[in-house]
């Protein structure tokens, strides 16, 4: 540990400073830290992500936080992006729309996968088109949902048409239920019924995470730093 | 007798097995860093690419400012002529040193900052560096996972004769240029 702190402040970069920042546990696609946005606004966010990504598996997330301190905002962005892993594992293509009330500043952060359709000139060209022009007047939901709307449109559009990749991990996991349901019915007969108590027992005991709004998390991908960033 | 030679057998297969196992150990973290090192590259071309239209866009606006293409070109050529993954780390920090300072310049051409394209190249540039300076850390901690095997007894004692290098360069940022390495904010 001394040794990396040591290493942390040789290298003496913020983005390294990224991993010792504890981050917030998302609870859902959009999470607003610094209640900015209207039960509306933030409904309305978490269909687009939710649409997108249903249709085309990309996800797309948006954290609204106090501040970013004491990292800079794209700093904040590459770690949550990473801490979260937005985007599926191998494909990358999850997407982070940051906003830091204090440090007035957007952040869209993209995925390995993404930074082909997203590239950093776009993201700009988005903030500078969909966000800046509804921030400046504080419209800040407004300016959010535009920005999400573009780009999940973006990231749909020419995707639309693939498969989703999602078959292959499914049948996967259907043969993991299928054995596991196996080895229960097979413990239960051979204990006579007394594992199914303890199963039930057990299962009645234990509480999820999270608040049980059902959001699983996301999905194991990477960010390299793409992306683009503007003050308002 | 035969009591004998069976346990010099088992020593030896144990042994064997331990270095073996050592040395698959350092041919996964070997790996490691050769991949994140490929990383870093890919970056470090990218913004290879995009010097040249940065410099012909910015030359439009500031035709006066001979000395500062002069500059980034040597620089740019400097990194290009490098082989050895230390020289890289060396011309790739004389190159953001360079760019650091043609951006300063550009500070001076309000005009040429409000042009479309100029705040496209300028998104561009900004990503490459955070990539940069993402790969970078990546790259490092697979050196510092490298060297901390690397180095301890007993691999210390083994890795030059499996071949490997007995400790990885970091890319180390020299401290003014990382400061003022090409920061661009809106």
């Amino acid at each position: 540990m001394i040794f990396r702190i040591f290493f942390l402040v040789l290298m003496g970069t913020a983005v390294l400073a990224a991993d010792l920042v504890k981050y917030p546990v998302p609870n859902g696609f959009v999470n607003d830290y610094a209640q900015i946005l209207s039960v509306d606004e933030a409904c309305q966010l978490e269909s687009i992500s939710t649409n997108l990504k249903e249709h085309n598996g990309a996800e797309l997330g948006i954290a609204i936080v106090k501040t970013v301190a004491p990292l800079d905002s794209k700093s904040y962005a590459i770690g949550l992006f990473n801490n979260w892993q937005l985007g599926q594992k191998g494909k990358d293509n999850g997407v982070l729309i940051l906003l830091a009330r204090q440090e007035r500043r957007i952040e869209i952060e993209v995925g390995y996968g993404l930074e082909g359709i997203l590239n950093d000139a776009k993201c700009g060209e988005i903030i500078d088109k969909f966000a800046l022009p509804s921030f400046k007047h504080g419209k800040m939901g407004e300016g959010l949902i535009a920005t999400a709307q573009k780009i999940a449109t973006d990231i749909s559009g020419p995707e639309t048409n693939r498969p989703a990749a999602t078959t292959e991990s499914e049948s996967f996991d259907f043969l993991i239920v299928l054995i596991i349901l196996l080895i229960i019915i097979f413990l239960t007969i051979v204990t006579r019924g007394r594992f199914l108590g303890v199963l039930i027992s057990f299962m009645l005991s234990y509480s999820p995470r999270g608040g049980g709004r059902g959001f699983g998390g996301f999905g194991g991908g990477r960010s390299g730093g793409g992306g683009a960033g503007r003050s308002w | 007798m035969s009591k004998w030679l069976l346990g010099v057998l088992l020593l030896v297969i144990v042994c064997g097995l331990w270095l073996g196992g050592m040395y698959n150990n350092l041919v996964g973290l070997d790996q490691n860093v050769k991949q994140a090192w490929a990383q870093v590259e890919n970056q470090l071309q990218r913004r290879y690419d995009l010097i040249p239209n940065l410099v012909a866009t910015v030359k439009g606006y500031a035709v006066h400012e001979k000395q500062i293409f002069t500059d980034v070109a040597a620089a740019r050529a400097k990194l290009a002529g490098a082989t050895t993954v230390n020289d890289k780390i060396a011309a790739s920090n004389g190159l953001e040193g360079t760019l650091s300072r043609l951006l300063m310049i550009v500070e001076n051409y309000p005009q040429l900052k409000a042009t479309e394209n100029f705040r496209a190249l300028q998104d561009e540039l900004a990503g490459t560096e955070n990539r940069l300076a993402v790969e970078r850390m990546r790259y490092n901690e697979a050196v510092q996972t490298y060297n901390q095997t690397a180095r301890r007894i007993p691999t210390v004692m083994f890795v030059k004769m499996f071949g490997f290098d007995a400790e990885k360069t970091f890319f180390k940022v020299e401290k003014g240029e990382a400061k003022e390495a090409p920061k661009v904010n809106f």
